[in-house]
């Protein structure tokens, strides 16, 4: 016997899921480190930027707050001598007392000039040299020629051109002096201006070769996320259409990330799942089947047994009450006609019995049929009875196809049973009424007579097997109690509803509807669809 | 009148049939199984042959192919009777190469008009 299905949610099975290498890494751990090389390039680069900017800033900063002063100072050195000269040159030549206090007021100011010059210097040798080399040509200069010029009488008649020889000279070593230390300042101001200029380009540089890196670096990322995220999501995708499409033994591979190997085990369990109810379904349909054969089967035969009887039995009443057709006595007609009638119910009883047990097995031909056709046809079977009793078979049904998944047969069968009866119960030159409609995804066929109705008591009972109306029997109409259960029993199969309404006196209507055949349900609807919900 | 060939394993349905034929004044030959329906058959080319399709041993579908296999007697006219009245069993016997069908029970009358239907076609 079959192991007992199992339902719900059921714990994992040991082995039997496709074997996952377990762990892996979780999304967050996968993406965390690019993330934080990200930030620590991004931070490099802030840093490199705010280096490079205090390191340019420095370096104009000492341009403009020292370099340039101590050459405007050193300019002013220049300025103080040869204002010196210019004043030491005027008392000579005038003897006015007023370029001999100049000169005093200047010979004041120089030693602060100098002092300013002289302690930018310090740090550097080679202009220390220079500024103590001007400094020792101004002072030759002052003590051996101006301070004496200045202290001798000044005005007309005192020129000395040997002591113009010597300032000529000496004041030439100041100005030479002078212009190697100014142009030893230039050099320096150009070198510190370079300098902030490479600063500045090789902090651009720095940011981008780091920039670089950083992008190479993200490349580098994104395609690890790719192949470690991305492409297990993909492939996990696939086995997910795969699953939709009922292709059988696919299962998720399980790599990646910790969080799509969950997804895949949880889809294995799944499939399993789906696997081990198609199983146990299989196996059930197949012992239905058996089952459903050997009742065929059985029907099959008991109805080849009664029916070969029932041949000869009806054969011969056929041939004697064509033998005797106008010699025999009416009683022995009448007894002739009531045995004929008998043998014709019996007929009847087995056919229903034979189309019930087939409707009550499940039906395997369904195809798309159009309920519209099939009521037509059924309709065209019951037509030469109705016109032989005057009765009018009115059909109202829309142009456009009416589809339904059916057995064709067994749905013809259905309405035929529906139609006879309609016509059965209604009094002579009646008529029927059909409607067809559709709303909402079903179709309605509805059946109205005007017959003698069904007693109102008697309207819960239709269906069950061999009950017959009262109203039938006394009126002596024939049928085998089986007709509306096969009906029932059909649309049943077919999923829809039967409806019956009736009046005694007034009429019958019966209503059948049926699912409207609609396109295939999507791939996910499908996957979940569990076996055996259907 | 026609020789005709009547294979059914129930007795009273084989004299019924033989009966029934006979009185429209044909010579019928009757026997009870497929077997001996074919032998008859070769033996004695008759012009129309009414096989029952539930027969042991050799069945009604059966002994048709056997007999159309025969290129003497590919032409004959051949009813089944059978029990069944299930569409796909209809087409089993068309397919097997019936001419008719005929289900059980049936009137002799239909019988009657449906071999001279076939016997008037035939010749």
């Amino acid at each position: 016997m079959a192991p007992p299905v199992q339902s719900g949610i059921h714990p994992r099975a040991p082995g039997k899921a496709a074997p996952l290498t377990g762990g892996g890494r979780p999304v967050a751990r996968l993406v965390a480190p690019v993330i934080f090389r990200l930030g620590v390039l991004v931070g490099v680069m802030a840093l490199i930027g705010i280096i490079g900017v205090v390191l340019s800033t420095r370096s104009v900063d000492r341009l403009t707050d020292e370099l340039q002063p101590a050459a405007a100072a050193n300019q002013d050195v220049l300025l103080d001598l040869t204002s010196l000269e210019s004043a030491a040159g005027a008392w000579s030549r005038s003897g006015v007392e007023d370029s001999r206090n100049t000169y005093q007021q200047l010979l004041q100011r120089l030693p602060g000039d100098q002092q300013r010059v002289r302690e930018f210097a310090a740090g550097d040798a080679q202009l220390d040299i220079l500024v103590t080399k001007q400094e020792e040509a101004a002072r030759a200069w002052i003590t051996q020629y101006a301070d004496p010029l200045v202290a001798a009488p000044g005005g007309p008649g005192t020129f000395s051109q040997e002591q113009f020889d010597l300032g000529e000279a000496t004041f030439e070593t100041v100005v030479e002096t002078h212009v190697a230390t100014q142009a030893a300042f230039d050099q320096r101001i150009r070198a510190a201006s370079d300098d902030a200029s490479w600063r500045f380009r090789g902090t651009i540089l720095a940011i981008l070769l780091v920039a670089g890196f950083a992008w190479l670096g993200v490349s580098r990322a994104r395609a690890r996320l790719l192949s470690e995220l991305s492409a297990p999501l993909i492939e996990l995708e696939t086995v997910v259409q795969k699953m939709a499409r009922n292709e059988p033994d696919v299962r998720a591979r399980g790599t990646g990330p910790k969080e799509v190997r969950a997804v895949a085990s949880a889809l294995n369990d799944f499939a399993e799942g789906q696997a081990r109810a198609r199983a146990v379904e299989h196996r059930i349909q197949h012992e239905l089947r058996t089952l459903d054969t050997a009742k065929d089967d059985f029907v099959s035969n008991v109805s080849h047994e009664l029916r070969t009887p029932l041949t000869t039995i009806s054969g011969y009443l056929e041939m004697v009450a064509e033998e005797f057709e106008d010699t025999m006595h009416p009683r022995h007609e009448r007894m002739l006609v009531a045995t004929r009638r008998n043998v014709s119910r019996l007929r009847a009883l087995i056919d229903d019995l034979l189309t019930l047990s087939k409707a009550e097995n499940r039906s395997t031909d369904l195809e798309a049929v159009d309920v519209s056709q099939v009521l037509r046809d059924a309709v065209t079977d019951v037509r030469i009875t109705a016109a032989g009793r005057g009765i009018e078979l009115a059909v109202t049904a829309p142009e456009r196809p009416m589809p339904v998944l059916a057995d064709r047969a067994m749905l013809h069968r259905a309405f035929l049973n529906v139609l006879s009866n309609a016509v059965k119960f209604s009094h002579d030159g009646g008529h029927v009424e059909v409607v067809v409609a559709s709303e909402a995804g079903l179709v309605s066929v509805t059946i109205t007579d005007h017959g003698i109705g069904i007693p109102a008591a008697e309207v819960e009972r239709l269906g069950t097997r061999f009950f017959r109306a009262s109203n039938a029997v006394t009126n002596e109409i024939a049928g085998t109690g089986l007709g509306i259960r096969i009906v029932q029993t059909i649309v049943d199969k077919h999923a829809g509803d039967v409806r019956i309404e009736s009046t005694e006196q007034d009429g019958t209507s019966v209503v059948i509807r049926l699912r409207l055949h609609a396109e295939d349900p999507s791939p996910l609807a499908r996957i979940m669809e569990l076996p055996g919900t259907t | 009148m026609a020789r005709i060939l009547v294979a059914d394993d129930d007795v009273d349905i084989r004299e019924l049939v033989e009966f029934k034929l006979s009185t429209l004044g044909h010579d019928i030959t009757a026997v009870s199984d497929g077997q001996a329906a074919i032998e008859a058959c070769q033996a004695e080319r008759p012009d129309l042959a009414v096989l029952d399709v539930m027969m042991p041993g050799v069945s009604g579908l059966d002994a048709i192919r056997a007999i159309r296999a025969d290129p003497g007697l590919a032409d004959l006219p051949v009813i089944l009777l059978t029990a069944r009245a299930q569409e796909s069993d209809v087409e089993t016997g068309f397919d097997s190469g019936a001419d008719d069908y005929i289900t059980k029970p049936f009137s002799p009358r239909e019988l009657a008009s449906r071999v001279e239907a076939l016997l008037s076609r035939s010749q």
